[in-house]
């Protein structure tokens, strides 16, 4: 019966960041749009973020889930850098990836401590699934 | 983190510590800050698109940097999903980096003017951080954004070029509020005419309104940066004003009320939420939506539940009901207590019409001592153990130990201690569980 | 009784004795529809088309170029085969280049990496990460010469992706070109240097808008009286549809930037429409949906014709051919079951070839994985080969022209493209649209339906919501040289401490002040910058401090 809603509850907040120099948003926005359509405070930080300024950004939103988009192959560096960032900020913040992530640096992405990491063509189901257990919300 | 803790590194213009404690804030934590007006309140509204983003981000990147700025954006929730797509941070974010400048989005989470509780107890947590100005974006719905006067000690309002005929529709609602008018986007040729056909529109109003400040017009591009310098200056030129004339600490007062106000929507619904009861027997046509409204209202307090008459015959007593126009429930049997019952609704309480089942029941020798008549009266309360606690201490007499009744949880207070009322106490099953 | 009413008696019995008893013993398994929502009849017949040969169709070579812009097309002259790539160090680049033409590739096409895309040198702290990552690192000129070393750029013609810095980097073209002895008016090839489509979808832009577009149309100004064979501009819609534009909105928003462009010339620089129109070239997408992509590249042609003649008033036939390059989608290629890429990649070739393009693209089927390697690649432009050399597709002009089914489609994306651009003119034209983000919705709103279509299995796509397996694709993966980072960041340090200083500073002092005089073509300037030795972070970057940097938009 969806007679009321809780409007006035904050929902947990996420931000959804283009690291690096790459443009290409579709991804990102599609993503970020399906999480606040299912109920998500989603704070989207546009293109050509650098690791501090997701962090930072994170920081000041009080965000519960950092998610992160890269195509231009700079995966590796990029999200080093940035969690290298978050354990020096003394934050605890789970981070997603998502873009175009060959299979052995998905592991090695896995292994610094990212919390998923996403290809082209996952549903965003299995996208909004990961993000509700990963902030706690049911 | 404890909370005092918290609070000093807050005043250290600490960005985590800030974030922190707006977020308990939000929660609605009441949290023991002195306000002190220090910072100012600029409010920028303007229809969506009007270029506020840009303007606010243009203003800040050329504010000294020793001059701390706090941000507060506010997008629009989803009313369907209470979600929100938060993209006013978008044009600023080449300013997250900079040690003085801190930058929040907030969602408007509800309906009620454009604002929240969260942006009020927010814009307070960053006074307290010591900003010295605190810019809020509205959403800019027209109409609806007017809130924003109450927590602003200056409001700007965006006009982006348009035509004499869009401005005039502009008019209701925004046009008066205004502190300062910003003929936005002005790096473009039909600027000049909006701005003066803002001038002479402010003109007018001059002469209806009166007060000691006037509003002004300036023309500004926050893309291109021109005009911002002036801008900034009429802003700080204002600032002093509204020190030295003592108007910023009356600007608390009023942000207070709404603090307030929105507090109240935020506990209006919140209890809203979790009395889905109420909202059932409305739907169910129990109670009228006004009585469910009073009863949300007034929860926590006992409420006259129903007035119980002991019948002889229960179908001629519903015929004679029934004949007043009055809804009539369906007879049910309670074994447990010997009687047949059906109820009849009225729009704020309930009849109980009661016939026993057998001789030996408490009914029946009622109606034998007493003959028909009121029989009891039900009140029911939100925390039974509580009220019978109560009731112990006030040496009155409880009959039985609480048993579970038709609808909820039932004990009931003996006449002989009560004035002669038998006195029902119903706790009603939460429907949901 | 005339033919078509004789047809429409027939056509309406065999509806009605045929199809629909047919259809009530085995309904249709699914839903009929284009791709942007137009139901689609079972049988299409003379009764779709209009009546009107000489009007819509004509000969190809002749106005409206329906069915070709030239009038042997394939039979004079293959296509361009040009496969975009670029990737490391221009070293590791020119020797796929020369892989490549070894391979039968007859054009070549430039990747930049996002660092020279954006004007930032590689010793950038922004640009460290993506230095050589997804095209080549060429931040000055001695790379340029690299990249086509022992290539002979007075014959080849050669396409750069590049748009905020297209101005360098066409200056280190034409440098290097002088510094071999060949003359600039020789060269041939194209700049994409399509700036509103950066604002729109693909991001890549530096300054605001306004400063963007006299950028983008001195190019053009310059190029169309001293590079007279090359096409300064590749008005894109390729970007679009990656981003998730409709194909309507594709051909729509990709028209409606020419027209904004070529009023930018006219009214910026007073020249004459037939003095540069012939020099403007396009770039499309190319899906697996083979018979709409055909019929949007015949409705390009007619649309783009019609308007140079009628709203420009352009009198030559080559101010109206509308000549385009193709790339297969790239968002169409898919990481699950990586190899049914090339299937997929062979019907958009199809597509392509059969709607007439003048140069073609092949993505190779690891693309939605890493970049091309040298095999996946030969792969794709041996799909070219097959088309063209195997399949006999080429050996009548516009093959599908005249079928009833096709000639319906192209009428009807024409239609829905006209209605875009009469919108987009409502709205005062491109640029003004794009200020207030209009194609930036409609396009993120058709990325996010489209999404949820294939959620929903409305859209099939084999691997990913059908067919799908679990195992993970093992296949070989192109990295890029580590090296190649430091070697492009040691050189553009050399270049610096080689130069003339005094020069140097003069010539990015008389930039500066040529970029704050708004009647002053910028592209001489930078010229002469790059020619003494200026890198493209350090042009870009006086740009930057007099125009200001634009910033992304709020749209979603
Ligand atoms: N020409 C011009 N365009 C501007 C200027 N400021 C903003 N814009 C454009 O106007 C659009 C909206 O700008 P925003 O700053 O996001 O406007 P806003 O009022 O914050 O928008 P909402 O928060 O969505 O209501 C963008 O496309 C900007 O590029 C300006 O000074 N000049
Ligand atoms: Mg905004």
């Amino acid at each position: 019966m969806a007679v009321q809603l809780i409007m006035h509850m904050p929902r947990p907040k996420i931000i959804i960041a283009k690291l690096g120099l790459d443009g290409h948003d579709r991804g990102a926005k599609v993503i970020a749009r399906a999480l606040a359509e299912a109920g998500f405070e989603v704070v989207y930080t546009g293109i050509r973020q650098t690791p501090s300024q997701v962090v930072e950004t994170a920081i000041q939103e009080d965000a519960k889930l950092i998610g992160v988009s890269i195509l231009s192959g700079s995966h590796m560096e990029l999200v080093s850098e940035l969690m290298k960032i978050i354990k020096e900020r003394g934050v605890d913040i789970p981070v997603l990836v998502g873009g175009i992530i060959p299979p052995e640096d998905r592991d090695a992405l896995l292994k610094m401590g990212v919390a998923a990491v996403y290809g082209p063509g996952t549903p965003l189901r299995e996208i909004i699934d990961i993000v509700k257990k990963l902030v706690g919300a049911s | 983190m404890d909370l005092g803790d918290l609070l000093k590194r807050v005043q250290n213009w600490d960005k985590l510590a800030i974030a922190k404690l707006i977020t308990l804030a939000e929660e609605g934590v009441e949290l023991p800050l002195e306000t002190q007006r220090r910072s100012h309140v600029i409010g920028v509204t303007g229809p969506p698109g009007a270029g506020k983003s840009t303007l606010i981000y243009s203003m800040a990147r050329k504010i000294p940097q020793d001059r701390k700025i706090a941000i507060l954006a506010i997008d629009p929730s989803s009313p369907f999903t209470g979600g929100s797509f938060m993209g006013n941070r978008i044009r600023m974010q080449e300013l997250t980096s900079r040690p003085n400048i801190y930058i929040r989005s907030m969602a408007t989470r509800g309906i009620h003017g454009g604002l929240n509780y969260a942006t009020t107890a927010a814009i307070n947590v960053l006074e307290y951080a010591g900003a010295d100005y605190i810019f809020l974006e509205t959403v800019g719905a027209g109409q609806s954004d007017t809130d924003v006067k109450y927590v602003a000690d200056t409001i700007l309002v965006l006009v982006p070029p348009l035509s004499g005929d869009e401005i005039q529709a502009l008019k209701s609602g925004l046009m008066e509020i205004g502190d300062i008018y910003v003929v936005s986007k002005s790096d473009n040729q039909i600027a000049e005419s909006t701005y003066r056909d803002l001038m002479s529109m402010i003109d007018m109003m001059k002469e209806v309104k009166s007060g000691s400040w006037k509003p002004i017009v300036v023309k500004a591009s926050g893309l291109y940066g021109y005009g911002i310098d002036d801008l900034i200056k009429v802003i700080d030129d204002r600032f002093r004003e509204l020190m030295s004339n003592g108007k910023l600490n009356e600007a608390l007062i009023s942000r207070r009320a709404l603090e307030m106000r929105l507090y109240a929507y935020d506990l209006l619904e919140k209890s809203l939420s979790e009395r889905k009861d109420l909202v059932k027997d409305v739907v169910n046509g129990r109670l009228s939506p006004q009585e469910a409204a009073r009863r949300l209202l007034n929860a926590g307090k006992p409420r006259l539940d129903h007035v119980a008459i002991a019948v002889k015959n229960l179908d001629t007593a519903i015929e004679k009901f029934r004949k007043l126009g009055l809804r009539v429930g369906e007879p049910m049997i309670i074994e447990e207590q010997g009687v047949k019952v059906v109820m009849v609704w009225l729009s704020n309480t309930r009849i109980e019409l009661l016939e026993p089942l057998n001789p030996g029941s408490n009914v029946a020798r009622f109606l034998e001592s007493k003959g028909e008549g009121i029989h009891h009266i039900a009140l029911e309360v939100d925390d039974l153990d509580e009220f019978i606690k109560r009731a112990r201490g006030a040496g009155l007499i409880i009959t039985d130990a609480p048993s579970r009744g038709a609808e909820g949880i039932v004990t009931f207070i003996h006449p002989r201690s009560l004035n002669g009322v038998l006195l029902e106490l119903v706790k009603h099953h939460v429907l949901n569980e | 009784m005339g033919n078509t009413e004789k047809i429409k008696e027939k056509y309406d019995e065999w509806v009605r004795e045929f199809l629909l008893p047919a259809l009530k013993k085995v309904p249709e398994w699914r839903k009929f529809i284009t791709s942007f929502g137009v139901g689609i009849r079972p049988l299409h017949t003379p009764l779709d088309v209009r009546d009107d040969y000489l009007g819509i169709l004509g000969f190809p070579g002749e106005y409206p170029f329906t069915r070709g812009i030239y009038p042997s097309m394939y039979r004079s002259r293959l296509w361009t085969f040009r496969e975009y790539s670029g990737f490391g160090s221009p070293e590791d680049t020119n020797k796929r280049y020369k892989f490549l033409i070894s391979q039968g590739q007859t054009g070549l096409s430039v990747a930049f990496d996002l660092p020279t895309q954006l004007g930032l040198d590689p010793d950038h702290e922004l640009a460290y990460p993506e230095v050589g990552k997804v095209g080549v690192s060429i931040p000055e000129i001695i790379s340029m010469s690299i990249l086509f070393d022992n290539i002979d750029i007075s014959k080849i013609t050669t396409s750069f992706t590049i748009n905020a810095t297209a101005a360098e980097i066409l200056a280190m073209y034409v440098t290097v070109a002088e510094s071999r002895g060949i003359d600039k008016a020789v060269l041939d090839g194209t700049i994409q240097n399509d700036i509103l489509k950066e604002f729109i979808a693909r991001n890549l832009y530096i300054y605001p808008p306004l400063h963007s577009m006299r950028y983008a149309t001195d190019i053009i100004a310059y190029t169309s009286k001293n590079l007279p064979k090359w096409h300064p501009i590749s008005i894109s819609g390729y970007h679009f549809r990656e981003a998730g534009a409709t194909v309507v909105q594709e051909l729509a928003f990709t028209l409606a930037d020419a027209i904004e462009y070529t009023n930018w010339v006219i009214n910026r620089w007073k020249i004459n429409v037939d003095d540069f129109a012939p020099s403007l070239s396009f770039f499309f997408t190319a899906t697996t949906n083979l018979f709409e992509e055909v019929a949007k590249f015949r409705a390009a042609r007619r649309l783009y014709a019609r308007i140079m003649r009628e709203r420009f008033g352009a009198k030559k036939p080559e101010s109206m051919k509308m000549k385009f390059h193709v790339q297969t989608s790239g968002a169409a290629l898919t990481a699950q079951q990586p190899e049914v890429n090339i299937i997929r990649t062979t019907l958009q070739a199809l597509a392509a070839v059969l709607g007439g393009a003048q140069s073609l693209h092949v993505n190779a089927f690891d693309e939605a994985l890493s970049l091309p390697t040298e095999k996946s690649v030969k792969l794709a432009l041996r799909v070219q080969q097959v088309i063209a050399y195997e399949s006999g597709v080429i050996d009548s002009i516009d093959p599908l022209g005249g079928s009833y089914y096709i000639e319906w489609l192209t009428d009807t994306i024409e239609e829905e493209a006209m209605k875009i651009i009469d919108y987009v003119d409502s709205l005062g034209g491109m640029a003004k649209a794009v200020e207030i983000g209009y194609p930036q919705r409609a396009i993120a709103e058709s990325a996010y339906q489209y999404q949820r279509m294939v959620e929903e299995g409305r859209i099939s796509i084999i691997g990913v919501n059908m067919f799908r397996e679990e195992e993970e694709p093992h296949i070989e993966l192109h990295r890029v040289d580590p090296v190649s980072r430091e070697r492009s960041i040691r050189r553009v340090r050399e270049v610096r401490e080689n130069r003339n200083r005094e020069a140097w500073e003069g010539a990015l002092n008389r930039l500066r002040r040529a970029a704050d005089k708004e009647d002053e073509n910028i592209f001489p300037y930078i010229l002469s910058a790059i020619r003494a030795r200026a890198t493209i972070g350090e042009v870009s970057g006086v740009l930057r401090d007099v125009w200001g940097e634009h910033k992304p938009l709020s749209i979603y």
